[in-house]
């Protein structure tokens, strides 16, 4: 079947990996949760471990054939730092696996993704388990700087009087720890701020972000009620492993427009429109899949979701344009490298990271002017709603930074099986202004 | 390099002016002590004595992971009748010990691994002991367990060095410490990376040449409370409180930790030499004790059982990786538990999410435990846990090598997994079940690969107790029966291979005991009265208790199948069923044959009166304790003898390793079958007559005692 895929598209470029093509054979992913709530006890290694397990058993891969394992993590805890390597170490995994851990914001998953083809390309690993995880609930406060250097003269002070006199330059604000803040460091805008910033430049109403947000959510719970997330492993937490959860806990079928508009905004109290409810929300849960060449899959006797035809990442000049335009830069430079326009696409994944980013970067990809104002050669084109995030976003499922990637390629994998159609695309804003589609096919 | 001496059992090497003593036993996997032994070491230090350019010695080991694991136990089971010689093997052992002891230069042991029994004596006779990190590195006297007490002058170093409660401790149990522990407690007086052993060594040597220790005996009287504690009346506290806790904890059946006790006891009172010579005299007392030669017997056998090949040793057992468990109750969690504890990884299934939250915590909570008594560390025990994963379908069944199933004691069930498994499609996957009664030809029944199922029947707690029964049936492969072993083995369980059949060798024997008992209380014998006796006799527990912690519904079940198997002999008293029929399913449903609504200590401890409302006739009566244990001992040994001549059993052997590591049959006594032995199995037979005569035919004795009593024979004859 994938053959007359490619007959079908033979005026495309060539894809990844020429006549042996980047296959996508499972991704198995947590629950998404809210942070602080049922996965409050775990870390991100015990998180990352059940899905490793879960996808190696799914598959009843053989475990000494994995040649790498490429996670992505944003806030990585500081007892394992490099927590693919401790994902290894303490699940069912062989030690001999190597294992990095990698970072680009809310786009880190999708990026191991990409280090994995780079790895399947060029000929040094044959299969490869790329995802990644997040934990808010595990990530810890942090000793304000002054107070961590006095810590540090203390400990090596061999006198009383030395060690007191460490502390006399600790002003009464160095003892409030640092707690993990989602700023941007070069801006010192929050991502709140920037989606405010959106929502104010482009247009966007409370009324469409509500709108869009009670969307996401409902098609995500049909999603669930029509057996559409069989990615979604069923995890036993609790103290004593009897609380199963089996959906993302932030998805809810009974959410109203009544209901999400009465909510506050969060950012701009006086004049915005974000809220906790159309923004995505802090959240825990780990995902990956299983890569490998196709002329592999066959020997292996496995049936490839799809493949990865093209990608792009960018980084945006984020003193002059919204950090959050990723998607908007990426998408043309995928789409052209896939030789495809946005009209040979079938199905839409698009990071929900606010209702209101998602709704402006949708606003500019139709229009030529906007599109030209933001130094783009030409529109993108209308995306059709019906083929966009059709089983809901992140704004309802939830969005743990480190795993959203590859829970956008796995869901886009699942659904172009599942429709029997030909194309997808995965795009991602990420903080810091990067930005980053990828282009699949069957 | 100055001067170089090789020998087979010790050898000599002089570097800068420090003998290296290098024991190495050739032809062995350990080091043992034995008679040549001495000869070497007394013919060693006779010459260093002389030799005025030796500063110091160092003794060590060029076993891996072993140092000295003991003296030589076969050697000693000579003895048996030779008393003069014992005792001057003794003396002569004493004597090298105090010879190290005054040797005018330091002499360090640097101790890498196994360092037990006369090992440690030998340790301890030195100046100053280095120890590795190694997690092989083990300090113990656990002669007690062999029926002995230590016979190199243990019983006086050792609370000489360490707290005394910390020595009682080691030597009334057998109890090994681990390197760093023993840094704790002052058994050694360092711990290092085993790279740097001998270095370490060399330089305490030195050290020790430089400073020697004052006399122990002067600073120690004055400097440590609890030793000065034990030179004072107030010894005899300490003493009398260990003699009741050890009276309790063998119920006086050992006569060893006894021993010890007053062998220390004698030391302290009257000094080092004193305390020398009684434990000298006390060892030679003990060696030919029947407690001894039972439990010295039984290493042996069980040795034996631990290296039979069984299958031909051409036949290689496949590679087992990955163990599929099917069922997460307590069974199927605790072999989850233990495989993954052994580094196996472990896919585990059960029907729902709540039965496969159940084992999971229960999984948890055995790797926690063992971490919060620092077996493992918490990042071990997470790895540990690691291998497990869980799941409520099939999915990673397929490569599992061996699959073992747990699931509810229902043939339908079984034969249903079975037949599901096999449809994943692994042809070389082996199939084991842990049902404890039901045939495993039936459960294979409908199989497709029957060469490729046997039976792995484990006991509860399954990291606890030591024996796993293998049942093969006639279609059972070789291949299949060796990959069981080489698993059991692994996960350091004793396996005894036995032939297909009800209940197989250990539950139809145990069912014989139950049976018994459960008459017994039918006819008017109190709960307390009939658990006490069988403790008394030497059971960890009594037959009903155990029915409670193993379930009520559950043997009765097992009843059930047996009665059907046995028609002809075979009859079940009305009262165990009579409280299955009231919803009693022992401590697990807290209704049973005691008391479950207690906390803590009282938790099961007190007998639920309202039981006998329950039964036929609820008046109770006296019953002589002697005749319960008779009835209830020799039930279960024609029931031994019927499985081992239907050849269920291969070997007398494999019975009484059974019935010790399986069943808990008291050890002290050497294995039920020796035991009769023991007492004739002429007297046996008529034993089992009269009390059919008085009780029922089910107590008739078996054919082959009877035919054996004819012929004068004995089971192991």
């Amino acid at each position: 079947m994938a053959t007359k895929t490619r007959k079908k598209t033979k005026a495309l470029g060539s894809p990844i990996g020429g006549d042996d093509r980047i296959a996508i054979i499972a991704g198995v992913r947590t629950p998404f949760a809210k942070a602080w709530t049922v996965y409050n006890d775990w870390t991100e290694a015990a998180l990352a471990r059940e899905v490793a397990a879960e996808l190696v058993n799914r598959t009843e891969l053989d475990m000494e054939l994995i040649d790498s394992l490429i996670l992505g993590c944003v806030s990585v805890p500081m007892d394992g730092p490099n927590v693919a390597r401790e994902v290894v170490l303490r699940s069912q995994l062989p030690n001999s696996i190597p294992a990095t851990t990698v970072q680009m914001y809310c786009a880190s998953s999708a990026y191991a993704i990409l280090n994995a083809c780079g790895d399947l390309v060029s000929g040094v690993a044959d299969v490869v388990i790329a995802g990644g995880v997040e934990s808010m609930s595990a990530a810890r406060a942090r000793f304000s700087l002054p107070l961590t250097h006095a810590l540090q003269e203390v400990s090596r002070a061999k006198k009383l009087q030395d060690r007191v006199k460490a502390f006399t330059s600790i002003h009464a604000r160095d003892l409030l720890p640092d707690t993990p803040s989602i700023a941007e460091p070069t801006t010192g805008k929050s991502m709140g701020d920037s989606a405010e910033d959106m929502a104010k430049q482009f247009g966007i109403s409370r009324g469409e972000q509500d709108e869009y947000t009670v969307m996401t959510h409902h098609r995500a719970a049909k999603a669930y009620d029509e057996g559409r997330f069989p990615e979604v492993m069923n995890l036993l937490t609790g103290e004593n492993f009897d609380q199963p959860v089996a959906r993302d806990t932030n998805v809810r079928m009974d959410t109203s427009l009544e209901q999400v508009a009465r909510l506050r905004p969060v950012f701009d109290r006086k004049h915005g429109t974000v809220t906790a409810a159309n923004a995505s929300p802090l959240t825990d849960g780990a995902s990956m899949v299983l890569l490998m060449r196709e002329s592999r899959a066959k020997e292996l006797g496995y049936k490839p979701m799809a493949f990865i035809r093209s990608h792009a990442i960018v980084g945006l000049d984020i003193q002059k344009v919204n950090l959050l335009l990723g998607p908007t830069f990426a998408t043309p430079i995928a789409l052209e490298r896939a030789g495809m326009s946005l009209k040979d696409i079938d199905l839409i994944e698009m990071h929900e990271a606010f209702a209101a980013q998602t709704l402006a970067n949708l606003k500019i990809w139709g229009s030529k002017s906007l599109t030209k104002e933001l130094g783009l050669d030409d529109a993108i084109g209308d995306v059709d709603r019906e083929k966009l995030n059709v089983n809901g976003g992140s704004v309802a499922l939830g969005h743990p930074f480190g795993a959203t990637g590859a829970r956008l390629v796995m869901q886009l994998a699942g659904e172009m099986q599942r429709r029997d159609v030909n194309t997808g695309l995965v795009t991602i804003c990420a903080a810091g202004g990067l930005g980053l589609s990828m282009v699949l096919e069957r | 390099m100055a001067r170089q001496s090789a020998e087979k059992l010790v050898s000599v090497e002089i570097e800068h002016g420090i003998a290296y003593l290098r024991i190495d036993v050739k032809g062995q996997s350990v080091n043992t002590l034995s008679t040549p032994m001495l000869d070497r070491f007394e013919e060693i230090l006779g010459s260093l004595q002389h030799d005025a350019t030796i500063e110091g010695v160092v003794i060590f080991s060029g076993k891996q992971d072993n140092f000295v694991a003991g003296f030589d136990i076969e050697e000693l089971l000579a003895f048996r009748d030779n008393a003069p010689g014992l005792r001057a093997l003794v003396q002569r052992g004493q004597s090298l010990m105090a010879s190290l002891e005054a040797l005018s230069v330091p002499v360090v042991a640097a101790i890498d691994g196994a360092c037990l029994g006369g090992g440690l004596e030998l340790a301890l006779a030195c100046h100053g002991r280095v120890a590795s990190e190694n997690p092989k590195t083990r300090l113990g006297l656990p002669e007690v367990q062999l029926g002995l007490i230590p016979g190199g002058g243990g019983t006086q170093r050792l609370p000489r060095r360490v707290e005394l409660s910390v020595a009682l401790d080691m030597i009334l149990t057998g109890r090994e410490l681990s390197a760093t522990k023993a840094r704790r407690e002052g058994l050694v007086d360092d711990v290092v990376h085993p790279g740097i052993l001998l270095e370490v060594a060399a330089k305490l040597v030195r050290e020790l040449a430089e400073h020697p220790r004052k006399d122990r005996a002067l600073t120690e009287a004055f400097t440590d409370p609890v030793k000065l504690a034990a030179r004072t009346p107030a010894r005899k506290l300490v003493f009398n409180r260990a003699r009741e806790g050890v009276l309790e904890q063998s119920g006086g059946h050992y006569p060893a930790p006894l021993r010890a006790l007053d062998v220390i006891e004698q030391g302290f009172a009257d000094g080092f030499e004193s305390g020398i010579e009684a434990e000298g005299r006390a060892f030679v007392e003990l060696v030919p004790g029947d407690v001894a030669q039972n439990l010295m017997n039984i290493f042996f056998m069980r040795q034996e059982v631990n290296s039979d090949s069984v299958v031909a040793k051409q036949v290689k057992p496949l590679e087992v990786g990955k163990i599929g468990v099917i069922g997460a109750g307590l069974m199927g969690a605790g072999i989850a538990q233990l495989a993954a504890y052994e580094n196996y990884i472990v896919r585990l299934k059960d029907a729902n999410d709540t039965g496969l939250g159940w084992g999971l915590n229960y999984i948890k909570g055995q790797f926690d435990g063992l971490a919060d008594r620092r077996r493992l560390t918490e990042d071990e025990a997470d790895v540990a846990f690691g291998r497990v994963s869980g799941t409520t379908g099939y999915s990673g069944f397929k490569t599992a090598e061996l699959v073992i199933e747990a699931v509810f004691e229902n043939l339908e069930l079984k034969q249903q997994v079975l037949a599901e498994i096999e449809a994943l499609g692994n042809s070389d996957q082996i199939f084991a079940s842990n049902t404890s009664t039901l045939p495993i030809g039936q459960i294979a029944k409908k199989s497709k690969r029957p060469e490729n199922v046997l039976g792995m029947h484990f006991f509860s707690p399954v990291h606890k107790m030591p024996l796993l029964e293998i049942v093969r049936t006639e279609a059972t492969s070789d291949v299949a029966l060796a990959t069981a072993l080489d698993v059991g083995r692994q996960m350091g369980k004793t396996c005894i291979v036995v032939e297909d059949g009800p209940g197989f060798f250990t539950s139809r024997v145990i069912g014989a005991y139950i049976n018994e008992a459960g008459w017994v209380l039918q006819e008017g014998g109190r709960i307390e009265d009939i658990d006490q006796a069988m403790v008394e006799f030497g059971f960890p527990v009594g037959p009903l208790k155990l029915v409670d912690e193993v379930g009520i519904d559950v043997a009765i079940r097992a009843a059930k199948v047996l009665q059907e198997a046995f028609p002809d002999r075979w009859r079940a008293p009305e009262s165990l069923a009579a409280l299955a029929n009231a919803g009693r399913k022992g401590r697990k449903n807290h209704h049973g044959f005691y008391l479950y609504n207690g906390s803590g200590n009282g938790h099961g401890k007190k007998v639920d009166e309202s039981v006998y409302g329950l039964l036929a006739s609820t008046d109770r009566r006296l019953v002589d304790r002697e005749l319960v244990q008779q009835r209830c001992w020799l039930a279960m040994l024609n029931e031994c003898a019927y499985a081992l001549d239907e050849k269920i059993v291969r070997h007398a052997r494999d019975v009484d390793i059974g019935v010790i590591f399986g069943l808990g049959f008291p050890p002290f006594r050497g294995g039920i079958l020796r035991y009769a032995d023991s007492i004739g199995l002429d007297r046996i037979a008529h034993q089992l007559n009269q009390l059919a005569d008085l009780f029922g035919e089910r107590l008739r004795p078996a054919p082959l005692i009877v035919e054996k009593a004819k012929r004068g024979q004995s089971f192991y004859g």
